[in-house]
């Protein structure tokens, strides 16, 4: 198969991408790019692709970076189910505490979209506030996943799941 | 009668073209906006666009933004507001065929009511 053919009808059904990297919002951005121009015909990797961003965007924003620490990553998709997961270190305790509040919150309503809608409003009132906060919500209301948590000191490692739906003759 | 006047707004994957004509400006994204810090080029752009003299109705054309991160949801209530502010109204248009699309823009839509002149629906690309 020559380079340029390699967009055409994606019939892989699995993929399975460990990694790490430094910090750095360009890094994070070349590697989805890359990941988007090879999976994006995947019949699975298109909410991936929401979460993918938000979550490396979070995870950059508040990494330690003297000295900085690398970004653990892993995407897996199967017939079953997709996963990312996103392992840092923070600058602080207070980061975690607020990304796991955050967590906690979304998985706690029964609704996402009503804490969505609201944090929209907020925005409304004021849209020049340092922390967007509206990343995690995508994830879950948008892509369809549902997040956990480990933390361990100043890492924490975030983990977006969502069950693949069966699509036709599967 | 006025000539329009075309304009390319270019950030990373991002582009947006503008075509103004007299009172009307037409805006289509293209692209993704996935940049760390969106409102850096997107802030100045749109308000000097809402500031644009004589100006009476703008369309916002989303429906081949491919992708969009959540710091860039800011730069549009801005906008929306400054348009408000300028008294000129708009027509925010996304795709119905974008499941994201229709979730965050839905969104956008029901705060959308409270602006007058403020629209945000879904429908085919502007012509």
């Amino acid at each position: 198969m020559r380079a340029g053919e390699s967009r055409g009808v994606f019939t892989l059904r699995n993929l399975d991408i460990v990694a790490e990297m430094e910090p750095v919002y360009e890094y994070v951005h070349d590697l989805i790019e890359s990941l988007t121009h090879v999976y994006e015909n995947h019949e699975h990797y298109e909410g991936a692709q929401l979460a993918l961003y938000e979550l490396f965007e979070n995870a950059v924003k508040y990494s330690a970076s003297n000295p900085p620490e690398k970004i653990r990553f892993s995407f897996r998709v199967n017939h079953l189910q997709s996963c990312i997961m996103i392992r840092n270190k923070c600058v602080s305790i207070e980061n975690i505490s607020a990304l796991t509040r955050a967590i906690d919150e979304i998985n706690m309503s029964p609704e996402g979209d009503t804490l969505y809608q609201a944090r929209m409003r907020e925005l409304f009132e004021n849209p020049y506030q340092d922390r967007v906060r509206l990343g995690l919500l995508r994830i879950v209301v948008e892509a369809g996943f549902r997040l956990r948590y480990l933390k361990s000191k100043k890492f924490i490692e975030v983990i977006a799941i969502k069950k693949n739906q069966l699509r036709g003759g599967e | 009668m006025t000539t329009a006047v075309k304009n390319t707004h270019t950030r990373g994957l991002l582009k947006i073209h503008e075509t103004h004509d007299g009172s009307h400006v037409i805006l289509e994204w293209e692209g993704k906006s996935v940049d760390k810090n969106p409102g850096d080029f997107l802030n100045p752009i749109l308000a000097r666009i809402a500031e644009y003299p004589d100006l009476k109705k703008i369309e916002v054309d989303l429906t081949q933004l491919q992708q969009m991160n959540s710091s860039t949801m800011p730069s549009l209530i801005i906008f929306m507001k400054n348009l408000e502010r300028n008294s000129v109204a708009a027509d925010f248009i996304y795709s119905p065929d974008s499941e994201w699309q229709r979730i965050s823009l839905q969104m956008l839509a029901n705060l959308a009511k409270i602006i007058p002149g403020i629209k945000v629906f879904p429908g085919n690309r502007a012509v």
